[in-house]
């Protein structure tokens, strides 16, 4: 997300500042890492993150709060050190596994999955004549648990799914799996004044807000879900999202009533989606006549109308 | 939960992210843990808003097993013992021990109560009879040893006869022989000159009867030959001597004392029967607030006396330098001789008016029928209201106290008595 910039004055005063006591905390010792090369590495992941003229304190903030015994090990392990690596492996292997197989939900895949990152971890692929690790992208803003199960993600979306519709691969294993349904029909030149207003609406939303939304309609995530994204309570969200869309229905409405539109008629204009979806259904089913079972589908696909 | 416009869904989806690429995973992570603030987090949350991939590596990121399942093992580990089972057992174990220790409660004080009453009539006994006997006695002493004296007349008298009479026959059917014996015992100022006596009357109440008993067995050399818990239980002493009941019974003085007196007078109050005339003119009392109630009769037990003798009658107990121990000999011979005892009637007269104050009631009825007691029912008297010239005729349809020493009595013959010392004397309107 952000290039590498060139290392101020200020970071480097307080990673002086505070190396000796991060490079004890982190024991760097054990795993082979000496002060001074876990100071450039501390400049590196400071420099990457602070804006530019920041002061002193903002770095010194900045650093205390970085995960720095996971750092060490991390970027100890990019360096190849095997006492690294044993720590790592006794520490994460098996979580990484367990991560890959709760995304992949299915266990070939999951092992396919974290053998994958395992490679890339390991460092696979050379650059310059040197092995680069996965590894060392590790930054320690965050748990290297947590980063782990972040690149896992990261891969699963990368690999398989390339589109906006989700497809896991346990309910593909599954008779009568879902398909990503069709796009449906462009709805017919719809007012131009509900569009404004939707986006006046939506524009109005706090990014939070229009993330929970987002979460909850257009990704189907549960309201726990939602919570444990955002920390919150399971109810909060609830009443998050059910005041959020009364809101911005009343908003659409009342936008629309503003411009000229009567409350029946914008009414009807909000919901002409509605009637779209119900014209995409009995479509559907005239298409889908005779009856085919999902799997016969995937089997023969040729077969399909 | 409201639902979104699916024109709103669409033009959400429709909103392309914010230029550049995504956040890398450990801002990703970060931003999960909590790990990020201020304009990073906004940023961030920017980019979450408008892009689906990235919400859903956060949502696949998070870490389900370790939110979800530690605190629940922790809490489990923690508070294992408070478990919902075990609570609700405990609170079944706790109302269990909770009932137990109510009935303990209660049976120890059903039990208690029972011997304090005997213990309160032991005392009023202890200590009224000495009290009666005392010479000389202060006014300020005379009128404790006069009320509980009254209350107690019964208990006392019975202990005094077992002291005075240790050869005390066997109980035998009183009916229609109680009344009259040992002379005084029933006159009106029987605080004073009943100790004389020396004669145990009706005791009809079970814990008078249990206490008369138990009385009897502390006093050595007193059998129980006889003595039953009958309705009517007459202990009669055989020529008793005037003052040897107090001379016997003069060495247990020092049990009364104020404390347990206060407590057997409090015992009695709260033991008071209630009492009613029914239609038919039978006087009735109830020990249990008025769920059951027994007849009684009062002219099975009680001693009859005439207004004109109790006119007639010592100077009250609680008169200023009453001289008790000198004059007693002398009273009770005075009241043998002037007081006419009559048999008294053994049908019940048909009851029309009742008036209770305390233990003293009094029921009037028909041809003149008037008794007294002031003991709750346990021994009456027989009342008739005389003046030197005339008697009260008719019948008694009206009992009026305003205390215990005022009252006014009216009769069907419209005879209006009044009284002004508890009966002793009457005074015709």
């Amino acid at each position: 997300m952000r290039d590498a910039k060139p290392i101020s004055a200020a970071v480097q005063s307080a990673v002086s500042g505070l190396l000796a006591e991060l490079h004890e905390k982190s024991g760097c010792e054990r795993i082979g890492l000496t002060s001074e090369s876990f100071g450039a590495i501390l400049c590196d992941v400071a420099s990457k993150y602070l804006p530019a003229g920041s002061s002193q304190t903002e770095a010194r903030t900045f650093l205390l709060t970085l995960r720095v015994e996971e750092l060490a090990m991390a970027r100890a392990c990019a360096a190849g050190n095997n006492t690294a690596w044993e720590i790592f492996l006794t520490r994460y292997r098996e979580k990484l596994y367990q991560s890959a197989l709760r995304i992949a939900r299915e266990d070939s895949a999951a092992r396919d999955l974290a053998d994958t990152l395992y490679a890339e971890l390991y460092g696979t692929s050379t650059r310059e004549g040197e092995r680069v690790s996965k590894l060392a992208s590790f930054t320690g803003r965050g748990s290297l648990e947590g980063w782990l199960r972040t690149v896992l993600a990261q891969e699963f979306v990368n690999r398989y799914r390339r589109t906006k519709r989700l497809v896991s691969l346990d309910e593909e294993g599954e008779d009568g799996a879902q398909f990503a349904a069709p796009e449906p029909e462009p709805v017919p030149s719809p007012d131009l004044r509900l569009e404004s207003a939707t986006d006046a609406a939506l524009a109005a939303l706090s990014s939070e807000e229009r993330m929970v939304l987002a979460a909850y309609f257009l990704d189907g995530r549960t309201l726990a879900e939602i919570a444990r994204m955002l920390s919150v309570h399971e109810s909060t969200i609830s009443r998050k999202v059910d005041k959020l869309a009364k809101s911005l229905r009343k908003k659409i409405l009342s936008t629309m009533i503003q411009q000229g539109m009567g409350r029946r008629q914008a009414e009807e204009a909000l919901e002409v989606d509605v009637r779209d979806l119900r014209v995409d259904i009995r479509r559907s089913l005239a298409q889908e006549s005779p009856p085919a079972t999902f799997s016969r589908k995937r089997e023969n696909p040729a077969v399909e109308p | 939960m409201q639902n979104v416009p699916k024109f709103v869904l669409k033009r959400m989806k429709e909103t392309p992210p914010a230029a550049g690429s995504h956040p890398d995973a450990d801002l990703l992570t970060a931003f999960a843990e909590q790990s990020i603030s201020g304009d990073e987090r906004a940023r961030l949350m920017e980019h979450l808003a408008l892009c689906g991939d990235c919400r859903d590596v956060v949502a696949m990121a998070l870490p389900v097993t370790e939110i979800v399942a530690m605190p629940v093992s922790a809490s489990t580990a923690r508070i294992g013992w408070l478990r919902w089972p075990a609570i609700r057992w405990g609170a079944l174990a706790a109302g269990i021990l909770a009932v137990a220790s109510i009935g303990m409660v209660e049976y120890s004080h059903r039990n208690q109560h029972q011997q304090k009453i005997v213990a309160s009539n032991q005392m009023q006994g202890s200590a009224a009879v000495p009290a009666f006997d005392r010479a000389p006695v202060t006014p300020q002493a005379a009128v404790p040893q006069t009320e509980m004296g009254k209350k107690t007349l019964a208990v006392s008298r019975i202990l005094a006869a077992h002291k005075a009479a240790p050869e005390a026959r066997p109980a035998r059917p009183a009916a229609g022989s109680a009344g009259g014996i040992g002379g005084g015992v029933f006159a009106g100022d029987g605080s004073g000159s009943g100790a004389g006596g020396g004669v145990a009357g009706a005791v009809n109440t079970e814990s008078a009867t249990i206490s008369q008993n138990l009385v009897a067995q502390n006093q050595t050399g007193v059998p129980l030959q006889g003595r039953k818990a009958v309705d009517l239980d007459v202990v009669k002493a055989k020529d008793p001597v005037p003052g040897q009941a107090a001379a016997s019974a003069a060495p247990v003085p020092q049990l009364a004392s104020p404390g347990p007196l206060q407590t057997s007078a409090s015992l009695m109050v709260r033991a008071l029967p209630r009492w009613t005339v029914s239609s038919s003119g039978v006087l009735q009392r109830s020990f249990d607030g008025g769920n059951t109630w027994e007849n009684v009769n009062p002219a099975l037990n009680a001693g009859l006396i005439s207004g004109r003798v109790a006119m007639s009658s010592a100077p009250r107990a609680d008169a200023p330098g009453f001289d008790q121990a000198g004059q007693s000999q002398a009273k009770q011979s005075q009241a043998k001789q002037d007081r006419k005892v009559i048999a008294a009637p053994n049908p019940a007269p048909v009851f029309h008016a009742v008036a209770v104050s305390g233990l003293e009631v009094w029921a009037g009825g028909s041809d003149g029928a008037l008794y007294h007691t002031s003991d709750g029912g346990n021994r009456w008297i027989r009342v008739i209201p005389s003046t030197t010239a005339m008697v009260l005729t008719g019948d008694v349809i009206s009992i009026q106290f305003s205390d215990t020493q005022h009252g006014k009595i009216s009769t069907s013959t419209a005879e209006i008595w009044t009284t002004s010392d508890a009966g002793q004397t009457w005074q015709k309107q």
